[in-house]
């Protein structure tokens, strides 16, 4: 089993799917895509929320991080319409 | 001693090469095998570049792991001193722990035994010249290549064919040379015989700096019958002792967890060595069971000699790894931990400065040592403990309480603290960083960003702690209300940093993005309550200037932690980094978010 674990982890650093991404559109899309993961993490821990002080806290974090999200949105529309 | 040696050393070669021909054959064999072996090293350190670091990090939580690694790695690269420096490095850097790369050097002195099995078992049987002139010529063409890939590919091809090459050129001296002059006339028998032999094993691996090339020298001479199977064992000992010396010789730069490695590389290879000539007759049997038993001629000496070579290494793993724990031990008390230096770099040193992936994280390592003296001068310079930063204490309600002022020289800490150790992560990155590959100057500009941000941070705190120390314990409740603010957002900025710096690759950015909008938020709050407090006569105007310059270093210091917080702990791949800059808000869009809260 062990063994069996070991493999898969050498094979992955060989897996293309997982290497870096390097164009700059990937990029973009996955940051995006975080993001939108974050925004609905975020919002489910604020409707969960009781403490004023942590509902501000991560309050501020949705803000910023629905902002991020919709300028890499608009980052990417543009992007599609130059190509 | 090198002024000594090497003049002797060349004086010895020009007269052999004068009386015999073959000699001169026999040395530009060795000559071209290890220029070979260079070619190896460059190509496989070029085409694996950062995989064989991954795969290194992820080996070595199990010994059997790190054995494993040892084992396939030298076997594939034919080097056991690569993997060696290779391994010093990593431990250097504070990658692994010192058992992994104990079980790496132990796996690679049982790989490195399967060079002999490839010259002994393929070299010697076929016409290796013939493999190799196609080699050279391809790899050579792949070398000239732009490519990485191709580089890397050509060096370990042309590589391959210097050493076929060179294979060729001392079995055909050792065969001519055999009709001038008998060496196996010289055979010196019994103990005498092991001890001489052993010690002229150790001699020619010390000066060639490679076993590989003793083993092929051994292997050309027992096949061309130059020297008896016994003396060609003792020389087999004597290359795996004499080994280490790569190993002692790259720990020099490295820190004290290299020189344990070195160390330990010593024990295992002179217990090993000692361990085949006292138990020679009985291993001997069984390298005699163990041919008959697997094809072998009972007069083939150069597979037997092979046979012996992987047992020998064997049977000192067997006898090292139970004792694993003692040598651990032992080695911690030879080379006791230096008393932490605070103002010593922890983890530059030139031992890495071969590896990219691995240079890059000793300079992150660094930044995080830097910023965790730093965060002392921060949490201090602000009239804040460390332990109330780090708790979940709420901080306003800290900074109300009754204030005791700290003694403490600021000017003082952040010279013998911060202040060389930036000076060394600028020297070493700019020293270092030319020849890296773009990805990697990248990153490295990023850490290097990140010291900055830190030590400016810093000096803005200085700039502050003047006026803080006096309005924190003033009798104005406003002014004092005000400082204590300042302290609290600041406070909250170190405890957040300090969670992404707890947090290692886990860390989850967003909550700097949260700190960045309320720093925004702060600084447009703090102009309005100014302005109301002048209006109402509650501080003065001293106090009020005080407090607008005040402000603007408390701005300027969160700005600074966060962006430092954001190129310590933000995505180390340059493409997903990239990303994040292009969607990261500006100051009118972060400023936009403020005036709008809907």
């Amino acid at each position: 089993m062990a063994v069996k674990k070991f493999l898969k982890q050498v094979a992955g650093l060989f897996d293309l799917r997982k290497q870096k991404c390097k164009d700059k559109k990937v990029c973009l899309e996955e940051a995006v895509g975080r993001l939108q993961a974050r925004q609905v993490e975020l919002e489910a821990s604020l409707a969960e929320e009781q403490t004023e002080k942590q509902r501000n806290k991560l309050t501020k974090q949705l803000k910023v991080v629905t902002a991020k999200r919709q300028k890499g949105e608009k980052i990417l529309q543009d992007l599609a319409e130059q190509a | 001693m090198r002024k000594i040696v090497l003049p002797i050393i060349f004086a010895v070669l020009a007269y052999g090469f004068w009386i015999s021909p073959d000699f001169k054959q026999i040395a530009a064999g060795v000559a071209i095998f290890l220029f070979g072996m260079l070619f190896l090293e460059d190509g496989f350190k070029a085409y694996t570049g950062g995989v064989l670091e991954k795969i290194l990090k992820r080996t070595t939580d199990k010994l059997w792991k790190s054995m494993t690694f040892g084992v396939i790695s030298t076997s594939i690269m034919q080097s056991s001193s690569l993997v060696s420096v290779i391994t010093i490095s990593f431990l250097s850097a504070g990658l692994i722990g010192l058992t992994a790369g104990i079980g790496i050097v132990f796996g690679a002195n049982l790989g490195t035994t399967t060079g002999a099995w490839l010259i002994a078992g393929f070299g010697l049987k076929i016409d290796i010249a013939a493999y190799a002139m196609p080699m050279l010529v391809f790899g050579i063409i792949l070398a000239f290549q732009s490519s990485k890939t191709a580089k890397g590919m050509g060096y370990i091809l042309a590589g391959l064919g210097f050493l076929f090459l060179g294979i060729h050129h001392m079995k055909e001296g050792f065969e001519t040379f055999k009709e001038t002059i008998d060496l196996s006339q010289f055979a010196v028998p019994g103990f005498a015989g092991l001890l001489l032999y052993t010690g002229i094993g150790i001699f020619a691996t010390v000066v060639m700096q490679s076993s590989h090339a003793t083993l092929v020298i051994t292997i050309t001479a027992l096949a061309a019958g130059q020297i008896t199977y016994e003396n060609a064992l003792a020389l087999a000992i004597g290359a795996n002792i004499g080994t280490c010396i790569t190993a002692i010789l790259g720990a020099i730069s490295a820190n004290v967890d290299g020189r344990r490695l070195a160390a330990a590389h010593l024990i295992f290879n002179v217990t090993t060595g000692v361990v085949a000539i006292v138990l020679m007759n009985q291993i001997l049997v069984v390298v005699d069971w163990i041919a008959a038993h697997i094809g072998i001629a009972a007069d083939d000496w150069t597979l037997k000699l092979s046979i012996f070579h992987s047992l020998f290494n064997t049977l000192g793993i067997l006898i090292m790894v139970p004792l694993m724990g003692n040598l651990v031990k032992v080695l911690h008390q030879i080379f006791p931990q230096p008393k932490a230096d605070l103002v010593a770099p922890l983890y530059l040193n030139e031992a890495v400065t071969e590896f990219p992936d691995t240079l890059v994280e000793t300079v992150r390592k660094e930044v995080l040592h830097l910023y965790d003296n730093a965060f002392e001068v921060l949490a201090h310079g602000l009239n804040l403990h460390r332990h109330d930063i780090r708790s979940d204490a709420d901080l306003i309600e800290l900074t109300q309480q009754p204030e005791k002022l700290m003694e403490f020289d600021i000017d003082d800490i952040y010279g013998r603290k911060v202040k060389v150790l930036y000076n060394a992560i600028v020297e070493f990155t700019s020293r270092t960083q030319a020849d890296l590959p773009q990805e990697h100057m990248e990153r490295i500009y990023v850490l290097r960003e990140a010291a900055r941000d830190i030590v400016e941070a810093i000096k803005d705190v200085k700039h502050m702690r003047k006026n803080l120390v006096t309005y924190i314990v003033s009798d104005n409740p406003s002014i004092k209300a005000e400082y204590n603010k300042i302290r609290a957002q600041l406070g909250e900025i170190l405890r957040e940093l300090t969670t992404l710096r707890d947090a290692g690759e886990a860390a989850d950015l967003v909550a700097l993005d949260g700190l960045r909008l309320q720093m925004e938020e702060n600084d447009v709050t703090l102009n309005g309550d100014l302005d109301r407090l002048i209006r109402e006569g509650r501080i003065t105007a001293p106090m009020a200037t005080s407090l607008m310059n005040d402000s603007t270093y408390s701005y300027d210091v969160a700005k600074n932690l966060i962006a430092a917080g954001a190129g310590l702990f933000g995505p180390h791949d340059l493409g997903m980094r990239q990303a994040a800059e292009d969607i990261e808000l500006d100051d009118e869009e972060l400023d936009q978010l403020v005036r709008n809260p809907g």
